[in-house]
């Protein structure tokens, strides 16, 4: 089976697909998963229910605007729309929404100290996308020179 | 705009069609209607070269500059 670009493309979808999924899934079973956890470390999780709930609900929030941005900017991409204005504007959404699921998980750790891995992982991930926006809206620029160029 | 385009002039005193000259100086009519509406950023000088030669004029003949 040859690889190429819109298998690549397919398999990105899929994969975003797949993500909501999960993050559906584990919307609906929070209150088992995190109870389940809390009953295993009782002795210095207990009573802390509530705030893991409060911390995967809030976070659903930015995950889902992320995960409707990357559904669209694959889209675009797979029309040919690639160095467009729109793709940069879901960019910085994408880079914001990082940030912002690293906050919740920052406040989190107050209560949960692992959170605050995930906290530096989201936040550099929106730095990663923050800067890949940067080279985008670059690159639109140029391909608008570049198509009035005659 | 500063610099502005007078294509239009020039065919009208060679009695060109857009479309002829977009076929002759090998540019889309899009492209060509781009450059005759001053939406354009850029021009190359291949493409002046062709301008030129196909409207027997000189490049002062199609750019005009106008102080804003």
């Amino acid at each position: 089976m040859e690889w190429n670009k819109d298998k690549s493309l397919r398999l990105s979808r899929i994969c975003v697909y797949i993500f909501t999924v999960i993050m559906v899934v584990v919307a609906v079973l929070a209150p088992k998963i995190f109870g389940t956890l809390i009953e295993f470390r009782v002795h210095y999780l207990g009573g802390t229910l509530p705030y893991f709930l409060a911390s995967t609900y809030t976070a659903c929030i930015p995950a889902t605007v992320a995960l409707w941005g990357l559904n669209r900017l694959l889209g675009n991409i797979e029309k040919g729309d690639v160095f467009i204005a729109e793709n940069v504007q879901i960019m910085r959404t994408l880079s914001w929404r990082c940030i912002v699921a690293g906050l919740i998980c920052l406040v989190s750790s107050s209560y949960y100290m692992p959170f605050l891995i995930l906290a530096a992982a989201a936040g550099f991930v929106g730095l990663i996308l923050r800067v890949v926006k940067n080279v985008f809206a670059q690159a639109v620029e140029i391909k608008e020179d570049n198509d009035f160029t005659i | 705009m500063s610099i502005i385009v007078n294509i239009d002039i020039m065919m009208a005193k060679r009695k060109i069609s857009a479309g002829e000259l977009a076929d002759r100086i090998g540019i889309t009519p899009a492209n060509l209607s781009i450059l005759k509406n001053n939406k354009a950023k850029a021009i190359r000088f291949s493409t002046l070269e062709a301008l030129c030669k196909a409207l027997e004029c000189q490049p002062a003949d199609i750019l005009e500059f106008v102080d804003d």
